[in-house]
């Protein structure tokens, strides 16, 4: 039997996809490894390999694909970042380090100290891992999601039907780590592939459960913890802060890899589609890799096209060029022409009340907005996670989203809610 | 505003289509009117939507819309409540009542009260008791089914109507008795009453192309229907039978019309379900008592009026608190310092150790 969450809506308009081969592509001319203000290990010149520490800092970043530094932190180019040129040999690094004992043996710090070691990234929001798992105190469960970003990507999909057996592994570590006695695996209602995946890896045991979600967008931590436990994550804390830490099922399965070989993070697994894009795909591309290059892979566009969507259709970003890199948050690319909407006045139908699963009602805004009320009067607004589920279903299109954001940002400006 | 924020993909049922589909439910119930008395259902649709449509372009003509700016706005919903208007009347009133009774529910009861979505009474149901009022003797003089009237006649003759008139299932109601043909006919529909209001099956119809079209909720409908029948179930009047007069009460009069059209206008009933729930609840038990206290006018006109009234009361006691924020408040008495207080927190662990996730 599935479980539901107060809230979320299922799109009439939807696409699934079904899971496919994950391509590895690694071939991407170069990459751009943003410095964030981490000290650089290598030089202009010098030859780096795959998993290669090559700037000190929290965590430290590694060289994504072996080949030649070019540049270093120029000012001049107007960039923080290190730019490695490929030199197509994918050379591993020699002083990769594996875990060294077996599981069992390590202790909760060691772990989170191996996690911050591999640089994991939570791949739902690109947070280090061992930051978001370590403000949990203690915890019985460890909850995994296996769900898409939305109804219209496959990539967590194809990923899992792939790689079942490690995201077992990694789950172990991670009930390890947390002391966990128990993992739910949650799964969308529609994504039988996936269960049935996890299904054939966990077989009967006691210790992994499958808990499937009816189809409704947004999958979140949010979400996940009020359909599973009923309860909800205070204002300002996470699930891990009330002791079920919510792990994405990329996550899951990188934490095995990394314990398994010592390699680091260096690659995310990110569906490429849209009606602009030849072939569909799923691939896993180097951290830092060009967009635009990898988008070569499924086959490039069919026609030229100026807008990309780095994300959900719903709460994801538009860019008008593909000269971005691939980033550790990314779950899709979707080159096509966002929906338009003419935007008419709130006629109070509460239609966006009834899919918020904050439990918001943001027609109360869109009045408020209307009436240039100032935005002290916008109570609760920084509830809201931006899953933008009120305007999608807004009959006269109110951009309830965009006034949010403003009423978020203002309060960020100066905490007018206190 | 301007900018390209998320979502970037909409739904298709858009203020445009949802209009649409209630337009389209309500072609079923105008095509059994037809059927029932005539020609002159189409005339009395027809002037109660150029009615609306005309007050609608002179209130923004009169607000300094221009003559031809005025055009400009979608007519969609004075037709909805026009042809909603027509559907509550009679098919033997004069051809100037749907047209007065359209102009008042949209000046008055719609734009007057600030426009679309700002309304506090159903414009329709609103333009009709007001009608009501003030044509009492033509609102409430029914006809036999079949009788088929003159199209274009703007008064039908007293004489005429005196001899092919009849009680309504309500009046008869209201008179102690029950109406000789039976559930059966009520049900299909085959008895006196307002164009629209008589039909059940029709009005089954249109409510699933309401639901279809995503125009309709059920809870509202469900709850008064239900509430009323099991009201009148417990508390019959007269020497009735018990199911049969509950029966007689859900089936005679506007019950059902007003469950379906009236209760899916998402403006004047409540946005939660809790709200629309108590909505149907209190529109159920008004409806009976307004029904013992006002014979020879349908309660259910006034009552749903009263809960409209009540609608952002319902709104304000059902809107649930948002997503964390109890947690938060209870927060700030309990100092999360250690494992024991984030346990008092969220409740007790064990607690889950039950449960199979």
């Amino acid at each position: 039997m599935s479980i539901s969450f107060r809230g979320g809506l299922l799109p009439e308009n939807r696409i699934k996809r079904k899971c496919e081969k994950v391509k590895n592509y690694f071939a991407s001319f170069s990459v751009a490894l943003p410095l964030e203000g981490r000290t650089p290990l290598v030089t202009e010149g010098s030859r780096v390999f795959i998993g290669q520490p090559i700037a000190d800092g929290y965590p430290v970043l590694y060289a994504t694909i072996s080949g030649t530094v070019s540049f270093i932190s120029a000012e001049k180019h107007g960039r923080d970042a290190i730019i490695i040129e490929n030199d197509f040999e994918n050379a591993v690094y020699s002083g990769l380090c594996p875990a060294e004992k077996p599981i069992d043996e390590f202790s909760r710090e060691e772990i989170f100290e191996k996690l911050l070691t591999y640089a994991i990234c939570e791949s739902s929001d690109g947070n280090l891992l061992c930051d978001n798992l370590s403000l949990c105190k203690s915890a019985k469960r460890l909850i995994i999601n296996c769900c898409e970003c939305d109804f219209f990507g496959n990539a967590v999909t194809s990923l899992i039907c792939g790689e079942a057996s490690a995201l077992l592994s990694g789950t172990k570590i991670l009930m390890h780590a947390l002391g966990a006695s128990k993992a739910v695996f949650v799964c969308e209602e529609s994504g039988i592939e996936a269960q049935e995946a996890i299904k054939n890896e966990t077989g009967k045991s006691r210790t992994f459960v499958t808990a499937t979600l009816t189809d409704s967008y947004p999958v979140c931590e949010q979400t996940i913890i009020q359909a599973l436990y009923n309860r909800e994550i205070p204002v300002g804390s996470t699930a891990a802060e009330i002791g079920k830490p919510v792990v994405s099922a990329e996550t899951a399965i990188q934490v095995y890899k990394s314990f398994s070989t010592g390699m680091p993070q260096i690659s995310k697994v990110f569906s490429i589609d849209g009606e602009y894009v030849r072939n569909s795909c799923v691939v896993r591309a180097p951290l830092g890799a060009r967009i635009s290059d990898v988008i070569e892979v499924s086959g490039g566009l069919l026609t030229a096209c100026d807008s990309f969507i780095y994300g959900s259709l719903f709460n994801g970003r538009l860019s008008d060029t593909a000269f971005e890199e691939v980033f550790a948050a990314l779950p899709r690319v979707l080159v096509t022409i966002p929906m338009s909407r003419r935007h008419e006045r709130c006629i109070r139908c509460g239609k966006c009340g009834d899919v918020c699963p904050m439990m918001l009602s943001p027609m109360n805004y869109a009045i408020y907005y209307e009436k240039e009320l100032p935005f002290e009067a916008f109570r609760h607004a920084d509830v809201c996670i931006g899953c933008g589920c009120c305007e999608f279903i807004c009959p006269t299109g109110v951009p309830l989203v965009q006034i949010i954001k403003e009423a978020q940002n203002a309060k960020n400006e100066e905490d007018i809610w206190r | 505003m301007t900018g390209n924020y998320p979502p970037f993909i909409h739904t298709r049922y858009t203020h445009g289509t949802l209009r649409l589909g209630v337009l389209i439910a309500m072609f079923p119930v105008a095509a059994w009117g037809v059927f029932m008395f005539g020609a002159r259902v189409v005339t009395l649709l027809a002037i109660g939507i150029i009615s609306a449509a005309f007050s609608e372009w002179l209130y923004r003509f009169a607000s300094g819309g221009g003559f031809y700016g005025s055009f400009m706005c979608d007519f969609r919903s004075p037709a909805i409540t026009g042809a909603l208007c027509a559907m509550m009347c009679p098919v033997s009133v004069p051809l100037y009542v749907p047209a007065v009774a359209s102009a008042i529910a949209v000046i008055v009861f719609r734009n007057l009260w600030g426009g679309e979505g700002k309304n506090l009474l159903n414009p329709a149901v609103a333009g009709v008791v007001s009608t009501e009022l003030l044509f009492h003797g033509n609102m409430s003089s029914f006809v036999l089914p079949f009788s088929y009237h003159s199209a274009t006649a703007i008064i039908i003759g007293p004489e005429y109507i005196e001899e092919v008139g009849c009680r309504s299932p309500l009046q008869v109601l209201w008179h102690g008795g029950l109406y000789e043909d039976g559930v059966s006919s009520l049900f299909l529909g085959v008895c006196p009453g307002k164009i629209g209001e008589i039909g059940i099956v029709v009005l089954i119809l249109a409510a699933v192309i309401l639901l279809v079209t995503r125009n309709l909720k059920p809870y509202t409908g469900l709850s008064y229907v239900v509430t009323l029948f099991l009201i009148s179930y417990f508390f019959p009047v007269g020497e009735n039978e018990a199911a049969v007069y509950a029966l007689w009460q859900v089936f005679s009069g506007s019950v059902i019309f007003l469950a379906v059209f009236a209760m899916s206008d998402p403006v004047t009933t409540p946005k939660r379900n809790g709200g629309r729930v108590l909505f149907g609840v209190g529109c159920g038990l008004l409806t009976y008592v307004f029904r013992m206290l006002i014979p020879m006018f349908d309660g259910a006109y006034i009552a749903l009026l009263v809960m409209n009234i009540l609608t952002p009361l319902f709104f304000h006691i059902t809107t649930p608190l948002p997503y964390g924020v109890s947690r938060s408040a209870r927060e700030n008495d309990i100092s999360v310092t250690d494992e024991g207080d984030v346990a008092e927190q969220v409740g007790s662990e064990d607690r889950d150790s039950d449960k199979p996730l």
